[in-house]
């Protein structure tokens, strides 16, 4: 079926078309105003800077640049990702109860992780952002998206710095045992060769029990320095997580209604794409369901039989010289609207007046 | 001989206009093929089969046109086999009496059943009762002679037909056409009906098809665009 079939159905019913868009597009600019009205907005923005003793925990962490508001955003999100996150931060807000019917959970949680933004607004600031139609749930929750982070965080960290301390101990074990064979063996040598000559063998091996003795204090030394900077962090970690994670704006009880243009330009997008496509399908069905012959491409696409003309509709009420007949040949510049075919064949105004 | 009308006026003369290039074509394929009886009909009623027959006759016969195209009479006659639908034209009025149907029965002459009409060089033959049998009439054998008779005497026979779809009178009628014009009414016949009467009728006696009330439902900005 070609365009110009599906254009003439759209403005041979145009009358009926764009009023329907209208209020199609009214009732998008309502449903975008009550919308703009009824949503709410709280916002914490907090200071995050990198942990103090990453660099001495993890010397060989990759030197990539990602800026710690990027870094905290992606974990934030990450967290947010999963359900238990979200329900701990539920825990102090009043949708708790809702948490409770299992048919009601998923899309509770789903709701609110779709409300919730996480944003780097700088190198060290990020930004969290709940939408919702209650005020004081949209303050709790972003305070509790915060106390939920930094509980988790806080736990990772001593979690970590534990393995860490657990895991060279064990090592400390080793090296120490390490240490004690090579400084037995040295002593064992010069017992058995005391004073030897520089010039003879027993000296060369001796150096070189020597230098696996050193060899192994060193890496016990090492051990114990990295154990003493574990136990530094699980003690340092408390307090410097209020240098590392500093709560710039707390999130407050919004008192005002809050519609950010950029969603306020969503709704109304989508609302007019939703009327538009809406339009276009319900001209699509209509031109689908239109069998008879309208032009003259109809009929060539019906059968071989040669078009001889195409007659006009002539206006109505002209009466003897009063009408104002088009010729035959400009019947394809017409514009002619479905309210004047009501009349079969009314080719003569004297037919109209009956 | 009634005479319901004057000479034509400036709306008269603007139908003519519009039927001019349809009765032009018409001619040049009737001529091609010495063709004398011309019927219209369409697939269903209300198609304006009736406007149509009586717009292209009173065309042709305004203009004189049947002698330009080689007829020896310059006169046509238009025959009303449809009996639901006379034409509107005040100038086609016909007074009551004797018409086709009487004709066929034997009840009249030819010349007493032939009307003139106010337009010049343009004659009717009237349905006349159709009470007395319309559709026994037609299937008479006598319908044959009647329409030679009518070849004789004028240089072109219209014939307005009942709808195809309708009535099986059209099939009777439309074999004593030599060419036959089907009506189509856009946007309210349906392509299968068409489709289904032109098949009917059979592709070698149609000479064309006429689009009636034909209208570009598209601004003209956009339709010199397409």
């Amino acid at each position: 079926m070609s365009a110009r079939r599906y254009l003439s159905t759209f403005f041979r019913g145009r009358r009926l078309y764009i009023p329907v868009l209208l209020l199609l597009l009214a009732a998008t600019a309502l449903g975008t105003y009550y919308l703009a009205r009824t949503q709410y907005e709280a916002t914490a923005r907090i200071w995050v800077d990198k942990p103090a003793l990453d660099s001495v925990l993890d010397p060989n962490a990759p030197s990539t640049f990602v800026s710690p508001g990027q870094q905290q955003a992606d974990k934030i999100t990450q967290l947010l990702q999963t359900d238990s996150f979200v329900a701990d931060v539920l825990t102090n807000t009043t949708m708790l109860s809702r948490l409770s019917n299992e048919a009601d959970r998923d899309r509770v949680i789903k709701d609110v992780r779709s409300k919730l933004s996480v944003t780097p607004l700088g190198t060290n600031t990020v930004k969290i952002t709940y939408a919702g139609s209650d005020p004081v749930v949209c303050q709790q929750i972003v305070q509790g998206t915060i106390d939920q982070f930094r509980a988790w965080d806080l736990t990772s960290r001593v979690e970590q710095s534990a393995i860490e301390s657990q895991f060279y101990q064990k090592q400390l074990q080793i090296y120490q045992d390490q240490a004690d064979a090579a400084a037995k063996r040295v002593d064992d040598f010069q017992q058995a060769h005391p004073y030897p000559d520089p010039s003879s063998p027993q000296y060369l091996e001796l150096q070189g029990l020597q230098r696996e003795s050193e060899s192994a204090r060193s890496l016990l030394n090492a051990t114990l320095t990295k154990i003493e900077q574990a136990n530094a962090a699980n003690s340092l970690s408390d307090t410097s997580r209020q240098a590392e994670f500093q709560v710039l704006d707390a999130p407050a009880v919004p008192t005002r209604p809050a519609a950010t243009l950029a969603r306020l330009v969503e709704y109304i997008a989508l609302g007019v794409a939703a009327s538009l496509a809406f339009l276009l399908c319900v001209i699509a069905f209509a031109t689908w369901q239109d069998t008879t012959i309208r032009s003259a491409d109809d009929l060539q696409r019906l059968t071989n039989v040669p078009l001889l003309d195409a007659i006009p509709h002539l206006p109505a009420g002209g009466g003897a010289g009063g009408g104002r007949p088009q010729p035959a040949g400009a019947v394809r510049n017409t514009q002619k609207s479905t309210d004047q075919f009501d009349e079969p064949a009314a080719v003569y105004p004297s037919r109209m007046g009956k | 001989m009634p005479k319901t009308g004057n000479t034509a006026t400036s709306s008269d003369q603007a139908k003519i206009a519009t039927f001019r290039n349809l009765y032009t074509r018409v001619l040049l394929g009737l001529q091609a093929q010495e063709h004398q009886v011309l019927g219209v009909t369409s697939s269903i009623a209300e198609e304006g089969k009736t406007t149509i027959a009586s717009g292209l006759a009173t065309a042709l016969a305004e203009d004189g046109a049947l002698m330009g195209f080689g007829r020896d009479q310059d006169t046509g006659v238009l025959v009303q086999c449809n009996v639901s639908s006379p034409p509107d034209d005040p100038r086609l009025a016909v007074r009551s009496g004797p018409g086709l149907v009487q004709l066929i029965r034997g009840e009249c002459d030819l010349e007493a059943a032939i009307q003139a009409t106010a337009v010049e060089r343009l004659a009717i033959l009237p349905v006349g009762d159709p009470s007395h049998g319309f559709p026994m009439a037609i299937r008479a054998a006598l319908l044959p002679e009647v329409i030679t008779q009518l070849r004789s005497k004028y240089g072109l026979v219209v014939l307005d037909l009942p709808s195809i779809l309708n009535s099986s009178d059209t099939q009777v009628l439309a074999r004593l056409a030599d060419q036959l014009i089907v009506v189509v009414r856009a946007g309210v016949t349906p392509g299968k009906l068409v489709r289904q009467a032109l098949d009917d009728l059979g592709d070698e006696t149609i000479l064309g098809v006429v689009l009636n009330d034909s209208s570009s439902e598209l601004p003209a900005w956009l339709e010199n665009r397409l």
